[in-house]
């Protein structure tokens, strides 16, 4: 019951959170000082061809009424059209969006799978050499900015060592067919940079979260009952560990996506990054607009996901709900 | 060791103030002057660093680039706790209707990344370093509004707030000498870790080509620049990589640091 009222009112504030992000996009968007139909036809079109493109666009109407088109079309699905090639943006986005989506998913499980030995070993030797090696690996690594871990990764994977392409993608079902090798050649790279980014953070959070419980009296009964330091760190912390890697992970996806909108930067891969970046460079609002809040959203729900996620794994949340 | 972080840290810092002080009146070479002759010219004894693509020598940018990094942290991060720190101040103090709802919209602005942010407000008034400082810095409010607002809250809870009450104090005197010292300390570490994302965010949008024009050293742009020619020489790329890293490495350690002589008790983690 009570897990059931918490999820009610967090859905309910996703909801809320979700049209107040419309709202803030829109106004900045909006907030374009000039005439966007004047500027892209340049000096030399007559005030007509101006009036009719602001038409066209939709640009007479007040503001308020684009925005309620403008949502209106969202919960459809549309996003409009681009002024540029006057192609639906939902259209441009989606293929786009393939790309992105292999980056992240193939980036967060790895990441995730690689920080909790790494956080173990930092937190069980913790005094020892293994641990503050550990730990200050993952200091450099949050240091990094992604584009200079990827830069150093072409350095030596493909300037030096020339194993695997310095750029572009290739598609798994290219032209030439079913390419796993081509496929996975060129993203080896730009899924180690997000990789070792992430990871470095998460790491820092699981070992917190496992010296943690290395302090709780249960530890010390579960060792007094004979268990190994490693069992008893395992078996207990481990489920500590997964509240900070849930946490995190609610905390970083903004930044993860930013990571993977630079990394597509670093390494041509012709994802929802460069898309957003070509549209500000030619000033398309509608598809800035339509990627902005598609990335809002997907913060915004795997927030929503991490709020529900953590009331399940930890109990103590529902019973202080219950109360 | 536990010292270490800050000493470390603080050094760090202090390395990149000195390089972006000495720019103002010293740079090993004219960090603007084109010689074609030492095009990708290795590290050597007249180029500490070595060249880029122009014959630039590399250290004299990147001190010249240390000034707009520093410039672009300070003003974010001041902007951030200038408009941050007082209003969650005062949505931990009144807890009305306006306070939830300006923690609501806080929580609906850090959803969206500063990084996006920047890229609206550039899609929308063109890249500068102006923008990008804006940007940078009205994402950073959200994290000042949330932390003063929790600190603010736990303040409100001791005992010696309810004997400041029962002697008479106003709300405002409440929140000037008791909440504002109380939660200083903990905004001199968020402003700390704050410092290091303004600078990775930053870089970020001068790699993208969204902040200082292409004349203007910044080691993001030079990152840009050096990449183009990584089948030639890395130094380009990597140097002001380098930069950027301890630089904020330094932010990182300095904020670990502060923590600890903070709190005792969070010792153990860090």
């Amino acid at each position: 019951m009570a897990v059931a009222q918490t999820i009610v009112r967090r859905v309910g504030v996703f909801v809320l959170s979700l049209l107040g992000a419309t709202v803030v996009v829109f106004l900045i968007v909006q907030a374009l000082p000039g005439d966007v139909a004047q500027a892209t036809l340049g000096m030399a079109a007559t005030p007509e061809q101006v009036e009719a493109l602001r038409e066209r666009w939709g640009l007479n109407r007040p503001a308020w009424a684009r925005y309620v088109s403008w949502l209106g079309g969202l919960f459809q699905g549309d996003l409009g059209q681009s002024y540029l090639t006057g192609q639906s943006v939902s259209g441009q986005i989606g293929p786009r969006l393939a790309v992105t989506c292999q980056l992240v998913g193939l980036s967060m499980p790895i990441a995730v799978l690689a920080s909790v030995p790494t956080g173990l070993v930092a937190a069980m030797w913790r005094r020892r050499w293994q641990g503050v090696v550990t730990s200050a690996l993952s200091q450099i690594g949050m240091a990094a900015p992604i584009f200079f871990v990827g830069i150093v990764l072409v350095v030596v994977f493909a300037v030096r060592l020339n194993w695997l392409p310095a750029n572009g993608y290739n598609p798994l079902l290219g032209p030439a067919g079913f390419d796993l090798a081509g496929w996975g050649s060129h993203l080896v790279l730009p899924v180690a940079s997000l990789v070792i980014v992430q990871a470095s953070l998460l790491s820092r959070y699981v070992r917190n979260g496992f010296v943690e419980v290395l302090a709780e009296d249960y530890l010390r009964t579960a060792r007094a009952v004979g268990w190994t330091k490693w069992r008893a760190l395992v078996r207990h912390g481990l489920r500590n560990a997964a509240l900070s890697i849930v946490t995190v992970i609610a905390l970083q996806i903004s930044a993860m996506l930013v990571g993977a909108i630079i990394v597509e930067q670093v390494f041509a891969l012709p994802g929802l990054g460069s898309l957003l970046l070509q549209a500000v460079a030619s000033r398309d609002l509608p598809v800035v607009r339509g990627i902005a809040i598609l990335l809002v959203v997907v913060v915004l729900a795997i927030s929503l996901v991490a709020d529900l996620v953590y009331v399940l794994i930890d109990p103590r949340l529902r019973s202080r709900e219950a109360q | 060791m536990r010292r270490l972080s800050l000493v470390l840290g603080l050094a760090l810092i202090g390395l990149m103030v000195a390089a972006a002080a000495l720019s103002l009146v010293w740079t090993p070479d004219d960090p603007y002057l084109v010689r074609p002759q030492d095009r990708f010219m290795p590290p050597s004894w007249s180029h500490w660093l070595g060249a880029d693509r122009m014959g630039i020598d590399l250290v004299s940018r990147l001190m010249v680039g240390a000034r707009t990094t520093l410039m672009v942290g300070v003003i974010a991060v001041c902007l951030a706790i200038v408009v941050g720190v007082p209003l969650g101040v005062i949505s931990g103090i009144r807890r009305g209707w306006p306070s939830q709802l300006l923690l609501r919209i806080s929580d609906v602005m850090f959803a969206l990344p500063a990084l996006l942010l920047a890229i609206l407000l550039v899609a929308v008034r063109g890249a500068s370093v102006a923008t990008a400082t804006w940007a940078i810095g009205i994402a950073t409010v959200p994290v000042f509004i949330r932390m003063a607002h929790a600190a603010t809250l736990s303040v409100m809870a001791q005992d010696f707030i309810d004997a400041a009450r029962s002697c008479g104090a106003s709300r405002s005197a409440i929140a000037l000498r008791h909440v504002l010292p109380n939660i200083a300390p903990i905004v001199g570490v968020q402003a700390s870790a704050s410092f290091s994302t303004a600078i990775l965010a930053e870089a970020g949008l001068s790699y993208l080509g969204l902040a200082a024009p292409a004349t203007t050293p910044t080691w993001g742009r030079m990152m840009r620049d050096g990449q183009a020619d990584l089948f030639l020489t890395a130094w380009p790329a990597l140097a002001p990589g380098c930069a950027i890293a301890l630089a904020v490495l330094g932010f990182n350690l300095l904020g670990d640091g502060l923590r600890d002589q903070l709190d005792p008790r969070l010792r153990e983690l860090g």
